[in-house]
C-alpha cells in the first residue's frame, strides 16, 4: 500500500496552479465578453486574460512533460469509472492544450493588431498573418472550446468529489498515502 | 381671449428685440460673439462602432481653439481649434495606450490634430452647417458639422453641440479595418462666453 506510485510534489503542485489559471482564465473570459460594460476595464481583462493563457499553456507542457516521466498512481475503481476518468484527463489535456493555442492564433490574426505581452512586459510574437475570416473562426472556435472546457471541468471536479473517501481526492492535494 | 392677447405681446416684444438685434450700430458689438475654445468649457468626444466589442468612446482632452459668431452674418463665423493628439482619453489607461499607439492614432508621428472653419451656412432657426478643413493624420479634409444652437436666442452663454462625422479611409488611418468601423463620429459640446 505504502510503496504505491504516487503524485509527485511537482505534478501536485502545477496540478493546482494549472487549476487555478484555468479558473481565472475562464472567469475573465466571461467578465470581459458578458459581465463588464466599462470599456478601460473589459480591455484590461482581455490583455490579463491572454497572460493567463499563455500561463496555462505553459503549465500544460510542463505536466505533460512530468507525466511522461512519472509512474501513476493505479487505478482502484471500477473499470467504467476509469474509463471515464480517463477520458476526461484526455479531453481536459486536449482542451486546455488547443484553447491556448487557438487564442494565441485569433490575436495573431486579428485586425485589430493589438500587442500583447504577457504579464504586461514580455511580448508575445503573432503565429499568424493578418486574416479577418481566419481570426472570426478562430475566435469562434476559441469560445465554443471554453464552453466544452468548463463542461468537462464540472465532470471532473465531480468525479474528484466523488472520490472523497477513497483517498483518490486527496492524493493530488497531499503527500502521504494515494 | 387672455391667452390671445399675450401672444401679441410676446410677438411685439419679439418683433422689437429683432429690430434692435438687426438695426443699429447700439446692437453691432453684441451681434458678434468671440469666445476662446478650452477643455474648461468645450468637452471634444468620438465615438466608433466595432464588431464584436461594443460601441468605444473616447475624448482629446488638450486642445485650444478660437470662435467667431457673428449673428447678423453667420457666414462671417469662424471657429479654430487644435488638438494634442496625445491627449486622447477611452477610459483606462491599457485602452489609451493602445489607442495612441503606432498601431492606431500613431500620436509620435501625428502630435496634433487640427481644424479651421471654411464656410458657415444657417440651415435653421437654431442650426447651422459648419464646414471646414481637418487636418489629421497627415492628410487634410473638409469635414461637415452640424452645430445646434441650445441656448436661446440673445442668451449668453451661447451654448451649441457640433456633431459630425469622419471617414477615417479618406486620411488614410485605417487601422483595426474592418473591425474598428470606417466612419467616426465627433461631437463637441461647448459653451461660448464672451470674451
Amino acid at each position: 500500500m505504502s510503496d504505491r506510485p504516487r503524485w509527485s510534489r511537482a505534478q501536485r503542485w502545477s496540478h493546482q496552479l494549472s487549476g487555478a489559471v484555468i479558473l481565472a482564465a475562464l472567469v475573465s473570459a466571461i467578465a470581459m465578453n458578458r459581465l463588464v460594460s466599462d470599456q478601460g476595464l473589459r480591455f484590461t481583462l482581455y490583455q490579463v486574460h491572454k497572460t493567463l493563457g499563455i500561463v496555462a499553456l505553459v503549465l500544460v507542457l510542463w505536466r505533460i512533460g512530468l507525466r511522461w516521466r512519472a509512474v501513476l498512481p493505479e487505478p482502484i475503481s471500477p473499470a467504467w469509472q476509469n474509463a471515464l476518468s480517463i477520458g476526461t484527463h484526455r479531453l481536459l489535456y486536449g482542451l486546455i492544450f488547443v484553447i491556448p493555442l487557438t487564442g494565441w492564433a485569433l490575436i495573431s490574426a486579428s485586425p485589430l493588431k493589438i500587442p500583447t505581452r504577457i504579464f504586461g512586459l514580455l511580448p508575445l510574437p503573432d503565429m499568424l498573418p493578418t486574416s479577418l475570416p481566419l481570426y472570426l473562426a478562430l475566435l469562434k472556435a476559441h469560445a465554443w472550446l471554453g464552453w466544452a472546457l468548463g463542461a468537462v471541468l464540472v465532470l471532473h471536479v465531480s468525479g474528484a468529489l466523488a472520490h472523497i473517501r477513497d483517498g483518490t481526492f486527496a492524493s493530488i492535494w497531499r503527500e502521504g498515502k494515494g | 381671449m387672455v391667452k390671445c392677447r399675450r401672444s401679441t405681446l410676446m410677438r411685439t416684444a419679439l418683433g422689437l428685440v429683432l429690430l434692435t438685434m438687426s438695426t443699429g450700430p447700439l446692437s453691432a458689438a453684441a451681434d458678434v460673439l468671440s469666445a476662446a475654445i478650452t477643455p474648461a468649457n468645450t468637452r471634444i468626444g468620438f465615438t466608433i462602432n466595432g464588431i464584436g466589442w461594443p460601441q468605444t468612446k473616447g475624448i482629446f482632452a488638450a486642445f485650444r481653439g478660437r470662435l467667431r459668431v457673428d449673428f447678423a452674418n453667420p457666414a462671417k463665423s469662424f471657429v479654430a481649434v487644435k488638438i494634442q493628439a496625445a491627449s486622447v482619453d477611452a477610459g483606462g489607461s491599457s485602452i489609451t495606450a493602445y489607442i495612441r499607439s503606432s498601431a492606431m492614432l500613431d500620436v509620435a508621428q501625428h502630435p496634433v490634430v487640427d481644424f479651421r472653419s471654411t464656410s458657415v451656412r444657417r440651415t435653421g432657426a437654431q442650426t447651422v452647417a459648419l464646414t471646414g478643413l481637418l487636418s489629421f493624420f497627415g492628410a487634410v479634409h473638409p469635414v461637415t458639422f452640424t452645430v445646434r444652437v441650445l441656448s436661446k436666442p440673445g442668451q449668453r452663454p451661447l451654448a451649441f453641440v457640433a456633431t459630425g462625422a469622419i471617414q477615417r479611409s479618406a486620411f488614410g488611418f485605417n487601422s483595426g479595418q474592418p473591425l474598428i468601423s470606417d466612419t467616426a463620429r465627433i461631437t463637441i459640446a461647448s459653451i461660448g462666453r464672451g470674451l
